[in-house]
């Protein structure tokens, strides 16, 4: 694969739509940097947007959630 | 107060929440109360549309399923609002898809849902009219305006409308002075920021450099995703604050200094000290 980081991110994204409906960038931060192994690149970026309060430290989720969830299983994609 | 549904997405529910209050803000003194979408979810962005095409058409007509009968749709989020078209135009167009949409959501296909993006508001309303005291009060600012690429139309969505230069006549309305340059339709590097910031960073420092370069005084942006990656992706010494068009227009009104101080201390490159400098922030 020509990207193999790119592919990661965007199934991390996805992780997380099918988790809460939403995206929680904060984790998604977390699990991607967590896959790659690499903790210091962009690390004083991720202060300085917590600082700002541009990442929340908690997922905003969806209510109907079941609805999403049955929409991946059945489109096997993550 | 007209209602309107109104669609966040996630960008302007959290990276960008100065941009959602803001545009709620602008919206009502407007005379228009923005409605959230009941329980909405992801439109999907960039990566279930990458990915997966099923899924992001479903996570997009969950969203539509969603807007009640009769009252408009409005989208500030410019990749939202793709997002959102594409998902109405296949359900308008293919009946297989609708077939999939009505099963799937138990709802019939509201086919006169109007999906309309914020812009669309304001070009029909004279804002100086709105302004307190009818003042121009960006009187002396020079900016460029700053669309992305999210805002151009796809193929799919040709006969959609273009909102190009809009910012600038609005904003010339309220006595501020638009200044040509050649990044207004630039990509901001998008969702490549995370993984590859090696190839976003010297696409946004040129940016940024081609503001300053034409002496302006700051950029107005109408996508909240754009406006994070050239906050956050900057590396330049030199930095041009980059201002949400929902946050210079309420500035324009004159409306409450209270709200903008929790707006625009948000902000990576801080903007107050322009704004002081404009005679706009006390």
């Amino acid at each position: 694969m020509a990207e193999p980081d790119i592919y990661n991110l965007h199934k991390e994204v996805l992780h997380s739509i099918e988790r809460y409906g939403r995206t929680h960038k904060l984790e998604i931060m977390m699990r991607y940097k967590l896959r790659k192994k690499n903790w210091l690149t962009d690390f004083t970026v991720g202060l300085k947007m917590l600082a700002k309060r541009k990442l929340d430290l908690l997922p905003s989720r969806i209510g109907d959630i079941g609805k999403i969830k049955r929409l991946f299983r059945s489109k096997l994609t993550t | 107060m007209t209602e309107l549904s109104y669609y966040p997405g996630c960008s302007l529910a959290s990276t960008a929440r100065e941009n959602n209050e803001s545009l709620i803000y602008l919206f009502k003194h407007l005379g228009f109360e923005l409605i959230e979408l009941e329980d909405w979810n992801c439109c999907g962005s960039s990566s279930a549309h990458s990915v997966n095409g099923d899924i992001a058409f479903d996570l997009a007509s969950r969203n539509l399923s969603l807007a009640p009968p009769g009252r408009p749709l409005l989208v500030a989020c410019p990749s939202c609002l793709l997002r959102l078209r594409h998902a109405y135009l296949k359900l308008k167009t293919d009946p297989s898809a609708r077939e999939h949409y009505e099963r799937t959501w138990d709802r019939p296909f509201d086919e006169h849902l109007e999906i309309i993006h914020f812009f669309e508001i304001l070009d029909r309303l004279d804002l100086l009219s709105f302004a307190k005291d009818q003042t121009q009060r960006l009187n002396g600012l020079r900016f460029v305006s700053y669309y992305g690429c999210m805002l151009a139309r796809p193929p799919a969505l040709r006969h959609e409308k273009n909102y190009h230069g809009l910012i600038e006549k609005i904003m010339s309305s309220l006595g501020a002075t638009p200044v040509k340059w050649a990044y207004s339709s630039r990509c901001c590097g998008t969702f490549l920021t995370v993984a590859r910031p090696d190839i976003v960073t010297p696409m946004v420092n040129e940016i940024i450099e081609g503001a300053g370069q034409v002496d302006a005084d700051c950029i107005v942006t109408a996508c909240a995703m754009c406006h994070l990656n050239l906050e956050v992706r900057c590396s330049l010494k030199e930095k041009v604050p980059v201002l949400h068009f929902s946050e210079v227009l309420s500035l324009a009104l004159g409306l409450g200094e209270k709200k903008q101080k929790g707006w625009f201390s948000r902000h990576l490159i801080d903007p107050r000290p322009m704004l002081k400098t404009m005679h706009l922030w006390r």
